[in-house]
């Protein structure tokens, strides 16, 4: 989130190629906070370990084509849009499926307000 | 043998958190020192001018509300269509840019000289959100550094809050 926030700091410039990383950072959140979410505090159940790979992968490919600025100018925003609702939604699972990981799930979530109310 | 490795792989991990802040510091910089001071703001998605930080001298001048058409010889959408292409690229202060703007349905052409540095504009880039990077990196350099056991899932911590 650190590059993505610093890269979109100079994005509107369009200088040192912040607006392309800006788009770059994107798709690389998103597998990676998907990720970090489904197995934190206690890893889901992944039905097919290859759905990660192949995740990963196209993910990895966008971020590649943004550096040509071949995807739709918007289309990044979808991919942060869908890291961030992405997140909420799996933490929201953990909180229902796995009842003795809500002190954990607790202390992420007043973490994140205190980051992002300010 | 074992030992090593780990040493290694924390190595690699405190260059990692290192390179990714020099990262920050550099584009800190661009954002501070790099990125010319123009005198007004704009909201790229729709061109509209936010803020007229320094008065032009002469009229017709920069005015809130108006609508930027073109900007030496790039338009908007040119602007749009190409994340490379920077408006005020390599500007100095004292330089005159022609800059087009749409105001009130009448397009008005305006010789507008970069003022440079002013407090106003420096305040603005500074009380944003830029600093929130810093903080995501502390939180991911405190958790290679502090939290155990170091297994994947704490990995993927860092790597998001960097990320």
């Amino acid at each position: 989130m650190g590059l993505w926030l610093i890269f979109g700091s100079i994005s509107a410039w369009h200088l040192l190629e912040g607006a392309i990383l800006m788009h770059v950072a994107a798709w690389l959140l998103l597998p990676v906070y998907l990720h970090l979410h489904w197995v934190f505090p206690k890893p889901l159940r992944l039905p097919q370990k290859w759905l990660g790979y192949f995740f990963y992968a196209v993910c990895l490919l966008l971020a590649i084509a943004e550096l040509f600025q071949i995807p739709p100018r918007g289309l990044y925003a979808l991919g942060f849009l869908l890291a961030m609702a992405g997140s909420a939604v799996l933490l929201g699972v953990h909180f229902f499926r796995q009842p003795d990981q809500r002190r954990d799930l607790a202390l992420v979530l007043t973490a994140t307000l205190l980051v992002v109310i300010p | 043998m074992k030992k090593d490795l780990t040493n290694r792989w924390n190595v690699s991990e405190l260059l990692l958190s290192l390179s990714v802040l020099f990262v920050l510091l550099f584009f800190t910089y661009g954002i501070f020192g790099y990125a010319p001071y123009i005198g007004f703001r704009f909201n790229p998605p729709d061109g509209k001018i936010l803020a007229v930080y320094i008065q032009g001298k002469n009229e017709p001048t920069l005015k809130e509300g108006d609508v930027l058409v073109r900007v030496g010889a790039n338009s908007l959408d040119d602007y749009h269509a190409d994340n490379r292409l920077a408006f005020f690229k390599g500007v100095k202060p004292g330089d005159t840019i022609n800059v087009v703007v749409n105001r009130n349905g009448t397009e008005l052409a305006i010789p507008w000289v970069i003022p440079g540095f002013n407090q106003l504009e420096f305040n603005i880039r500074f009380f944003n959100i830029w600093w929130l990077a810093y903080i995501f990196w502390a939180v991911g350099f405190a958790a290679q550094l502090l939290l155990r056991p170091k297994n994947s899932t704490l990995r993927r911590l860092f790597i998001a809050a960097f990320t």
